[in-house]
């Protein structure tokens, strides 16, 4: 058992004890906190006091995330929260001076940006915006015009750690050409085999759920007379395997391309609904 | 464990005595591991000694009466809002002379349900407080040099040392 030490005549609370109440603070008090001393400015980056503080905070305070998509203005983010009041995120000084902004997800709080400057060229960037701190893990990759990227971001319990999955179209019939993760903990990019995607075209950016990310897409007929195949492509962030998911199928009739596909979380189950 | 008793008695820290029912004492694994092993009857004449002053005791007691019938036998919805609010009005108290204390008897006679009480309510009053008043509480000394406090600053504009 742990007891109150006696510290020059006052009663010190364990450290295990402090920790537990710690982890129960919001992020807006642990950022203040953080100026008490130099052992929990540390502690509160280290990565068992994050994922302790995640387990507390996950079920509090839920807001949902949106953001003005791709304006050619100064990018605004913001947060509806359970009273339904709107706040806009603060921006970082960076993040105002920027052409293309959109968000590609969030996950705990923590957004991933991908922004393109003229001539082609992508940035990523990993964005807490509650302790202000942004960093760039992907900078100044060219591309072609009539080239995409479909990026993912998310977060596996499995392994602790957060990813980024960035996945580059080919210049000719859309076709998956090149796969790249990278992990934050790790701090490099490298590349991962994607042979399952060799006749997919994907068509949205990366949803995250449940240690995996989704992506929207159609695996090609084998030759001109079958059709395509909707499905989706779900990427294990923990073992960094793809696998193809098919699509439930429609309760109607509905001509192929006359729809976007968007994915969502229902009752805690990924849902996908159609707008015509 | 004999069934002939409903109620046990403890001694604290001080030595007082208190008497906590057989269903409130199963809220503490090491009091039920105990109640198993001893056999307590009317003329059974051991008392066991609890690490916990007589002022924590109390309350520790309190809270192990009010929350037993709802762990041994679940409660409907309306009996866990009562619940809730009945732990609200429990906590209501000074954080070092006795809220640190309920801490450290939560954890030392491993109650999941009043340590994680405590530790929520000494963080919701931690929320409101300043830097200096948590270094004060916690006997925490400022490390920082002027260098680095100016580089927290920069970084963080707005957040305070004081």
């Amino acid at each position: 058992m742990t007891q109150m030490k006696i510290h020059r005549g006052k009663q010190v609370l364990p450290k295990d004890v402090i920790i537990s109440i710690l982890v129960r603070l919001p992020v807006r008090s642990l950022i203040r906190f953080q100026c008490v001393c130099k052992e929990w400015k540390f502690r509160f980056r280290s990565p068992s006091f994050i994922a302790e503080h995640l387990q507390h905070s996950a079920h509090q305070e839920p807001f949902l995330f949106f953001d003005d998509y791709g304006k050619f203005e100064p990018y605004r983010a913001y947060l509806l929260n359970c009273e339904m009041r709107v706040v806009e995120i603060p921006s970082d000084p960076y993040v105002d001076t920027v052409r293309c902004v959109w968000a590609v997800n969030s996950c705990n709080g923590l957004i991933c940006l991908a922004l393109s400057t003229l001539p082609p060229t992508l940035f990523l960037y990993v964005w807490n915006p509650a302790i202000r701190e942004a960093r760039l893990v992907h900078g100044g990759e060219d591309y072609l015009e009539d080239e995409n990227f479909h990026i993912g971001f998310g977060f596996s319990s499995t392994v602790n750690d957060y990813k980024i999955v960035k996945i580059r179209d080919c210049d000719y019939g859309c076709l998956v050409s090149h796969v790249e993760v990278y992990s934050l903990n790790i701090g490099t990019w490298k590349e991962v085999e994607f042979g399952k995607l060799d006749d997919v075209v994907i068509s949205s950016d990366g949803f995250n759920f449940n240690g995996a990310i989704f992506w929207i897409g159609s695996k090609l007929g084998a030759d001109e007379d079958e059709d395509d195949i909707d499905i989706i492509v779900s990427f294990d962030i923990a073992t960094e395997l793809f696998t193809l998911i098919p699509m439930p199928p429609l309760p109607f009739p509905v001509t192929y391309g006359l729809y976007r596909k968007y994915l969502t979380i229902y009752e805690n189950k990924l849902l996908c609904y159609l707008i015509l | 464990m004999s069934s002939s008793v409903e109620a046990i008695t403890v001694l604290s820290s001080d030595g007082d005595e208190f008497k906590i029912t057989v269903s409130a004492a199963k809220l503490s694994k090491p009091l039920n591991w105990m109640l198993e092993d001893v056999c307590f009857s009317d003329d059974c004449d051991e008392v066991p000694t609890i690490e916990v002053n007589s002022k924590t005791l109390v309350k520790v007691i309190e809270y192990c009466e009010k929350h037993a019938p709802r762990a041994n036998s679940g409660a409907s919805d309306s009996d866990a809002e009562e619940l809730k609010k009945w732990d609200i009005e429990f906590m209501k108290m000074d954080v070092k002379d006795i809220l640190f204390h309920i801490l450290m008897a939560a954890n030392y006679l491993h109650m999941e349900g009043l340590y994680d009480l405590a530790c929520q309510t000494a963080a919701d009053l931690m929320k409101g407080m300043t830097v200096s008043q948590i270094r004060k509480i916690f006997h925490i000394k400022n490390d920082f040099s002027s260098e680095e406090q100016e580089q927290l600053r920069r970084q963080h504009p707005g957040c305070s040392f004081d």
